[in-house]
């Protein structure tokens, strides 16, 4: 009749559970997903991260000479999406969930690309360290030539070359 | 000088209640495994922060501050006579010191319920309708219990028959039911429960308003408490001088204050058809027992 | 592929029995030439008929005692077919097995309601009608998801209107009522109809005689998001994110039923360790959402302290999840193929130790809950909930178990890995709430051990399917039992995002039974009442507020711990 009265003995038993948590430290495991880390040296700035970010956290732009790889935490989920896809795995995912702040500047990551100008149009299109890492993976081959040049461009010329080959057989 | 002394110890008792409801908090924590206000002195602070906010007065109730006073002005008088009785209970006990803090609970209590009633809001009204069935009946209780069991206990050691024994302890059951359900807590608190109502006439109150409220709700529990000590160290009055029996009576009511709490804290909500029923049951039981008791006595 | 996956193929071919056939043979002979086209594929059978047809259809079929009104989806179609389409999917429940009847309604054409037949297909009509503009004849037809100052004719999940476009062209009247008082910046607090007190959007009107409810009725949608319009324009691994977050308690569920259906419509084979870590995730769901409940509706009958303890035990799980998938909830491991987190080996003693942790202290726990006097006493014998009743509104979930029907979509429609496991589905027929706890209770003990049972046999492999190609057009149905019931998604597929997503949560079917549940309880009882179809009104909601006037009205708060996290206040 009265075993409700055995709660005493089980909170006897387990003490104190909760925290005094901005005093004590929170409780988190190894795997916890918080926000994310990007690594300027590694980062290349090809954008994958930005195409698959669900939440248009992760942007990238083209300011000038400069393309801006924007990371606004306000946005962020913790999904860990962008760290997956990276290809340079230059993404490393923190276990930093602390991000309240007066400051609203603090909320936001940035790396800073130089970009390449289009060597037939002058236009900005890719980063540098993109075009260099392109460079590395093909290792050489004829399409070298082609890394300069924007995807506009690019389609042009091969459009004149098929165009000027097929000219150039069947004058033959 | 008998006078003086109880408006001294009454002061000190109107003290009491906030932190006896700081030691229930406390404890409540333990029990629910948390840690609970930072300090015993909490419900003062909760009380004085409460107390410098701007007075607003419900738009549909302007009486209210006015009721809420009196209501607390009450249940502070209610300490004086219990008070008086505490240092003279070696000497003498009148009978009127009994009756007073009796008739002065129920004012207070009677106070809060129009103010409840005189609010718009509908589940201020359901609570105190909920509150007049349930204080209706336990104030039977109340009133026999104490006056049985301070009668009989003060007559304990001179003629202990076994009747007269039996007739005290069961009079102090009736009296321990009737402190409980009267003090409001769980599972009694229908009144304000929050599910279903919202807290009832506590949304309704805010700042110094709500500060009085909480004040003359912990002053009624305390009173309450004390009656029940009272009758507990009755039978001891004759051996004991007020020195002894003073500290005595703080003792158990603190004692007492607590284990309410802890009772309260491993309880649910009862019902309102539920509550009156289990309660009227109680009490029927009780008073035939006493019944019987009392003509096996003559 | 491992031996295990030709079994799952096993279980999937179709037909498991004769009672799909049968069903069909009825639509068949009801229908004769009317009927446009039928399909098989996987456990569903696609039945195309003609509008005119389709309530003969239905009447043929509708009693037959097996049959299901599991959803409906309205999907606009007119840049293909130049029609709307309407997918009724209903379950058969012994077999395991799909009819999709295909109704196509063109521009204009009035549909025959079946909602005096599928009494739960009520609001699928009413929402259609709001959200594409189907009429359907033979009923009244309301408000029911879009706010009372909506424009006519504005039917948002239409593809020839934009998001953008509906922004421009709604302005809630509350602006321009602002605008009329003369003040220029002003911050808009949305309090009311509901409680300021609530912890979420839900408005029940009570109508009271002294403390017992006479009658009730349910007013919702009050935040509708968009999220299927939204859904519309996002790449099929960004949804799941999305779909996660419809419900703060158990957005798993969603993700799960989304790849689901993606999965099921483009013929993505899962690998089986996928399968198993999904499940195993889903039930480390249910165990903390069936503890958090149980939490909630200690609370509601005034025991704080049960409240408190089994939150303390919950905790627990929370941690385990964490540890399991990076996040205490809101996984975020789901992508259509598989998962992107694997269940590491080193992970697994710990886990079996919580769980054999959680068994201890649960047994331990829910004896003194149950002992207390008021628990009990308030528990019996209230809201109750015929079975008759739970089988016409097509109820789902503890809420049907706990009046006599064995309806689980873990057994019925078996998916992820849960055939490898034996499990009991806990039945009680007294359909009080008393019942609908102690379906929960037991749940808890059955969630334990599937996950134990499913880490003894948890395979090898990879947990991703390797690359998968889109095709438009595809039908996928994802069914998933979720602590509340079951989640079921339509996903109609696109050239690079779901063309039409269907989310139905169990609440939506579950919420029009409360009324019943409500009438001739203690004015006390309700909140509990409410609360034991484990609500999830953020889940069913979609728009603002319907406007009402009528007598005595009383809205009376339930509490429902915040599903979106802490507020203040």
């Amino acid at each position: 009749m009265v075993k409700f009265l055995k709660i005493f003995s089980v909170s006897a038993r387990e003490g104190t559970v909760t925290r005094k948590y901005p005093f004590e430290s929170p409780l988190v495991t190894p795997e916890f997903r918080g926000r994310i880390d990007i690594d300027p040296v590694k980062c290349v700035g090809c954008g994958a991260c930005t195409r698959i970010c669900p939440t248009k956290t992760l942007t990238l732009s083209y300011e000038g000479d400069e393309a801006v790889l924007k990371y606004f935490i306000g946005r962020c989920i913790f999904c860990g999406m962008c760290a997956y896809v990276c290809p340079q795995n230059a993404i490393t995912i923190t276990k930093d969930f602390e991000l309240a702040s007066y400051n609203l500047s603090d909320l936001y990551d940035e790396v800073v690309h130089r970009t390449v100008r289009c060597s037939i149009c002058g236009k900005p299109f890719t980063t540098a360290k993109l075009v260099r890492e392109v460079e590395t993976r093909i290792n050489g081959g004829d399409v070298e030539e082609l890394l300069n040049i924007c995807p506009e461009c690019r389609r042009r010329l091969t459009v004149r070359r098929i165009g000027s080959r097929v000219v150039g057989t069947g004058g033959e | 000088m008998v006078s003086l002394t109880s408006l001294l110890v009454t002061v000190s008792f109107a003290l009491l209640p906030p932190l006896l409801d700081g030691v229930e908090r406390k404890v409540k924590a333990k029990i629910q495994t948390r840690y609970g206000p930072p300090t015993i002195l909490q419900t003062w602070y909760d009380l004085m922060k409460l107390w410098i906010k701007e007075l607003k007065i419900p738009t549909s109730s302007e009486s209210s501050f006015l009721l809420v006073s009196l209501s607390f002005l009450t249940a502070i008088t209610a300490l004086y006579p219990l008070a008086y009785m505490i240092v003279t209970l070696h000497t003498q006990f009148e009978p009127l010191l009994l009756a007073l803090p009796l008739t002065l609970v129920a004012s207070s209590h009677g106070l809060m319920l129009i103010t409840s009633t005189s609010t718009s809001n509908p589940f201020a009204i359901i609570g105190s309708y909920r509150s007049v069935i349930l204080t209706l009946l336990n104030e039977f209780g109340l009133i026999s219990g104490s006056v049985i069991a301070i009668y009989t206990g003060l007559r304990l050691l001179t003629n202990h028959t076994l009747s007269t024994t039996m007739i005290y302890l069961l009079s102090l059951v009736i009296l321990l039911f009737s402190t409980y359900v009267g003090g409001g807590r769980l599972p009694f608190d229908i009144h304000e429960a929050e599910p279903e109502l919202a807290s009832g006439i506590l949304i309704e109150l805010s700042g110094k308003l709500l500060a009085l409220y909480i004040y003359t709700h912990l002053l009624i529990r305390y009173v309450l408490t004390l009656l029940m000590s009272v009758a507990l160290i009755a039978p001891l009055t004759l051996v004991i001088a007020t020195p002894t029996a003073l500290p005595l009576t703080l003792l158990i009511s603190f004692i007492l204050y607590i284990a309410y709490g802890m009772i309260a804290v491993a309880l649910g909500r009862t019902r309102v058809d539920i509550g009156v029923k289990t309660l009227f049951i109680y009490y029927l039981i009780a008073l035939i027992v006493l019944v019987i008791f009392t003509c096996l006595s003559i | 592929m491992s031996r295990g996956f030709s079994h799952v193929e096993d279980l999937k071919g179709v037909p498991r029995g004769p009672r799909s056939d049968a069903v069909l043979s009825r639509v068949l002979s009801a229908c004769g030439d009317s009927i446009l086209n039928v399909s098989r594929r996987g456990t569903t059978i696609r039945v195309a008929l003609k509008a005119e047809c389709f309530r003969k259809a239905v009447e043929s079929i509708y009693s037959e005692h097996d049959l299901y009104f599991r959803t409906m989806a309205a999907s606009d179609e007119r840049l293909k077919d130049g029609v709307y389409k309407l997918y009724y999917v209903l379950g058969i429940d012994g077999e395991g097995t799909n009819v999709v009847l295909e109704v196509p309604a063109p521009e204009g054409v009035e549909i025959s309601t079946v909602s005096d037949l599928f009494r739960a297909s009520d609001w699928y009509e009413l929402e259609a009608k709001d959200l594409f503009g189907i009429n359907f004849s033979g009923r009244s037809l309301r408000r029911l998801v879009l706010p009372e100052d909506w424009p006519e004719n504005l039917y948002p999940l239409r593809k020839d209107i934009s998001a953008d476009e509906i922004k421009s062209l709604y302005q809630p009247q509350m602006i321009s009522q602002i605008a009329e008082l003369g003040v220029e910046e002003v911050v808009r607090v949305p309090i009311g109809p509901y409680h300021p007190a609530l912890h979420e959007p839900e408005y029940f009107e009570l109508y009271v005689r002294g403390e017992k409810v006479v009658d009730a009725r349910y007013v919702g949608f009050m935040v509708h998001r968009g999220i299927e319009k939204l859904a519309e324009s996002m790449k099929y691994d960004q949804v799941p994110f999305l779909a996660e977050r419809i419900c703060g308690i158990c957005g798993f569920v969603h993700s799960t039923s989304y790849v689901q259906a993606v999965e099921e419509a483009l013929g993505i084979e899962v690998p089986e360790r996928a399968q198993f870590v999904r499940s195993i995730v889903l039930e480390v769901e249910r165990l903390h959402s069936h503890l958090l409940w149980i939490g909630v509706a200690l609370h509601l009958l005034g025991y704080d302290t049960g409240f408190m303890h089994a939150w303390r035990i919950r905790e627990k799980i929370m941690v385990l999840a964490e540890l399991l998938t990076g996040s205490r909830k809101t996984y975020g491991i789901n992508l259509v193929g598989g998962v992107k987190k694997d269940v590491n080996q080193d992970k697994v003693p710990k886990v079996r130790e919580v769980l054999e942790q959680l068994k201890k202290e649960f047994s331990e726990f829910v004896g003194i809950a149950i002992s207390v006097p008021q628990v009990m006493a308030r528990l019996r014998g209230t809201g109750l909930l015929p079975r008759g009743e739970a089988r016409a509104y097509a109820l789902v979930g503890p809420t049907v178990r706990g009046s006599g029907l064995a309806r689980d979509v873990r057994k019925d429609y078996t998916y992820a890995a849960y055939h490898y496991v034996s499990f009991k589905v806990p039945v009680y027929s007294e359909g009080d709430n008393l019942a609908r706890t102690l379906v929960r209770v037991d749940e808890v003990f059955e969630s334990i051990s599937i996950i134990e049972q499913l880490l003894d046999m948890l395979p090898g492999g990879s947990v991703m399917a390797e690359g998968w190609e889109t095709q438009p057009m595809k039908l996928g149905i994802g069914a998933v039992e979720a602590p509340r019931g079951e989640v079921i998604h339509v996903v109609v597929t696109g050239d690079y995002s779901p063309y039409r997503w269907r989310v139905r949560a169990p609440t939506y079917q579950n919420l029009q039974a409360v009324p019943t549940m409500l009438r001739g309880v203690d004015l006390a009882d309700a909140p509990l009442t409410i609360a034991s179809i484990d609500p999830c009104f953020s889940c069913t909601d979609r728009a603002l507020i319907i406007n009402l006037r009528s007598g005595s009205v009383k809205a009376v708060p339930i509490e429902v711990i915040s599903r979106r996290g802490v507020r203040s206040g």
